[in-house]
């Protein structure tokens, strides 16, 4: 257990590593540079894109200026920003707060939605309320999130005003105004996120509840409802959990369109203004903050699995 | 009373969503049937005959489509949630798929235990039972914390007959509980039904699809083919040969243990269509296979009849088998 855990931890690492050069690569096959961005604000010359250059270091070799930063990073520096000339580290210690609560109050919510309308469907298949699912899951999975988050935000103005307000609030200052910020869009994640899980457990549970464990279930004499949530959905959640893992990651493109639009002070809008400054530091250092993030995630999961299932349990 | 009576008891499943005629199957046709108290009632038939599903409308797993089940003196009302019944009627069941039948989840003392928290019992007592139960189908006392996954077939089925028993039940189906295990461990698990038989108060249906298992097992044997009983023998096995072409069939189909018997004894290999639950043949349904098929089966359809003392036959010519297939086989060879 320990070993797997240490031997997991370091291909973790390694991923990371991987990752940074990935970035850093790509960063500099982009057009245009911070330079240009700079000194286009101040009427851009050759002479004056060269001075910026080489007054950040830009005009050295790829491979120099890597190695610069890698040392800098494992030390946890991650320098200043191109464009702000404001320490990243805490920058992004500041809004990383911010998109986690949202994606993991995000993440709950869908659970807490999904699975018991999802156990629903599996029990009462081809009922009234079950198409009604089907249909509305498949509606809110393929609406985009920019569009569904620009409806929420104009219902909430709208129709919820004395609730829902546009100020991000930290939980820890008053949690009761944290609380009212971020319910929409967690919301507008949530839904389509609860549609997959809807699906998901559905049909996992369908086919639990025909394996001949559950009529030996009902034969004992074990009133239906114990039948269903203790039996059968224990034995249908592995997929979903992994589902859930997934989505976890999965939810940083959702984050970047949310904050952007529901004005949350995250990290997924701070990388979005970063790329389009060309402010490849912070670019990079929020990036590997994400990927650790969806690392975690699937380590987590991984390590939920043996105490989901007993199968898969080390033997002694 | 008898503890179960079956009337003519229909089950038809539809596919598709056109009920048309060939959308359905029939997997059971105007069963009637006895269960005795202090029996053991063998039901012997291929697969797809509707063993299983007897079994599953005996337990209430199954609603039949028509017809009456009647569970000691009383009816059973059509309306319930499949297997409600059971715990009341003190029915249970013992599948093929031990494995399967076993929640993965649990330790097995936990799945053979649960039906006993209805009883009302504390947790310490519990585990005493259950230990108890474990050592009666010969299992050792330290597989009640493992899971079923870590158990031979043997041992899971072993683990399934202990949970059955947990209920005290008064009819145990069991439905080819011995069928997915090889040949020592099946003789050693029917030895230990039948000595559970003889400590318990129960009775047992065993389905399955080895004549020669059920000889063994069974006082009473039902041969069943595409959903109808074609034969029933109420008396112990040795006394009255099987009657119907089918059962006399399925019988050759068992190798005797002495060599020089066996070689001498001539098989009887059927040939023709296997017929489909769902377009069934008109007449006999077994005509199309039946060596000895005269015309009239292929028209009429025999009814389950007395032949002699304790025997019953859904056939038109039984007890002529012997002279028949004799002069179908020479009228074969010498064309």
């Amino acid at each position: 257990m320990i070993l797997l855990l240490g031997r997991r931890l370091l291909e973790a690492v390694g991923v990371l590593f991987v990752l940074s050069v990935l970035i850093y690569t790509i960063g500099t096959l982009v057009p245009g540079d911070i330079a240009q961005q700079m000194t286009g604000i101040e009427g851009a010359t050759p002479e004056r894109m060269a001075e910026f250059r080489e007054r950040l270091g830009l005009d050295r070799p790829l491979l120099v200026r890597y190695a610069d930063w890698l040392g800098d990073a494992v030390r946890g520096d991650f320098g200043v920003s191109l464009f702000s000339e404001r320490d990243i580290g805490a920058d992004i210690r500041a809004q990383f707060p911010v998109s986690f609560e949202i994606a993991v109050v995000s993440v709950m919510l869908a659970v807490i939605i999904g699975i018991p309308l999802g156990v629903y469907g599996a029990v009462h298949t081809g009922s009234i309320l079950d198409r009604l699912l089907r249909g509305l899951s498949l509606i809110f999975f393929s609406v985009p999130t920019f569009v569904s988050g620009v409806l929420f935000v104009w219902f909430g103005s709208m129709f919820l005003k004395p609730f829902y307000t546009s100020y991000y609030i930290p939980f820890t200052e008053d949690p009761l105004a944290n609380l009212r910020a971020i319910s929409l869009p967690c919301l507008a994640i949530a839904l389509p996120a609860s549609a997959s899980i809807i699906q998901m457990t559905r049909s996992t549970m369908i086919s639990s509840l025909q394996e001949p464990f559950i009529d030996t279930a009902r034969v004992k004499g074990v009133r239906e409802t114990r039948v269903r949530y203790l039996h059968a959905l224990r034995d249908a959640l592995g997929p979903v959990v992994t589902l859930i893992g997934l989505m976890f990651g999965a939810l940083v493109g959702g984050l970047i369109i949310v904050e952007q639009i529901f004005n949350l002070p995250g990290l997924g809008r701070g990388v979005l203004v970063a790329i389009g400054q060309r402010d490849f530091p912070y670019v990079i250092a929020a990036s590997l903050a994400i990927a650790t993030v969806y690392i975690a995630a699937n380590l987590v999961v991984d390590f939920l699995y043996p105490i989901l299932d007993p199968r898969q349990r080390d033997q002694e | 009373m008898s503890l179960v009576e079956l009337d003519r008891v229909s089950v038809h499943f539809s596919r598709g969503q056109r009920r048309t005629r060939s959308d359905t199957v029939h997997a059971l046709d105007d069963v009637t049937l006895t269960i005795n108290p202090g029996e053991v009632l063998g039901i012997v038939g291929e697969s797809g005959c509707g063993k299983t599903t007897l079994g599953r409308v005996i337990v209430g797993l199954e609603r039949p489509t028509s017809g009456e089940v009647v569970v000691r003196g009383v009816k059973r009302s059509r309306n319930q949630r499949p297997g409600a019944n059971a715990r009341n009627d003190g029915f249970q069941m013992v599948y093929q798929d031990a494995a399967g039948s076993l929640n993965p989840w649990k330790r097995i003392g936990w799945s053979i235990g649960e039906p006993l928290q209805n009883e009302g019992l504390g947790k310490a007592e519990r585990r005493r039972r259950v230990t108890e139960l474990l050592d009666q189908v010969g299992l050792p006392g330290q597989m009640i914390d493992r899971y079923p996954g870590e158990l031979s077939g043997g041992q899971q089925q072993r683990a399934a007959i202990a949970r059955a028993l947990a209920s005290k039940p008064r009819l145990i189906v069991l439905d080819e509980a011995v069928s997915s295990l090889d040949m020592s461990t099946q003789a050693q698990v029917l030895n230990l039904l039948k000595d559970l038989a003889d400590q318990h108060p129960v009775n047992y249906v065993f389905i399955s699809h080895d004549i020669a298992a059920v000889d063994f097992m069974s006082d009473r044997i039902a041969v069943m083919y595409l959903g109808k009983i074609v034969e029933l023998q109420n008396s112990a096995k040795d006394t009255h040969p099987l009657v119907h072409p089918y059962s006399i069939t399925l019988r050759s189909a068992v190798p005797v243990p002495d060599p020089a018997v066996e070689k001498g004894r001539s098989r009887i290999v059927l040939t023709g269509p296997v017929a489909s639950a769902s377009d069934l043949p008109s007449g006999c349904r077994f005509h199309t296979r039946c060596p000895i098929a005269q015309p009239i089966c292929s028209e009429e359809e025999p009814e389950l009849t007395e032949h002699q003392l304790d025997t019953s036959v859904a056939c038109h010519f039984a007890g002529e088998f012997e002279h028949l297939y004799r002069r179908s086989s020479n009228s074969n060879t010498q064309p």
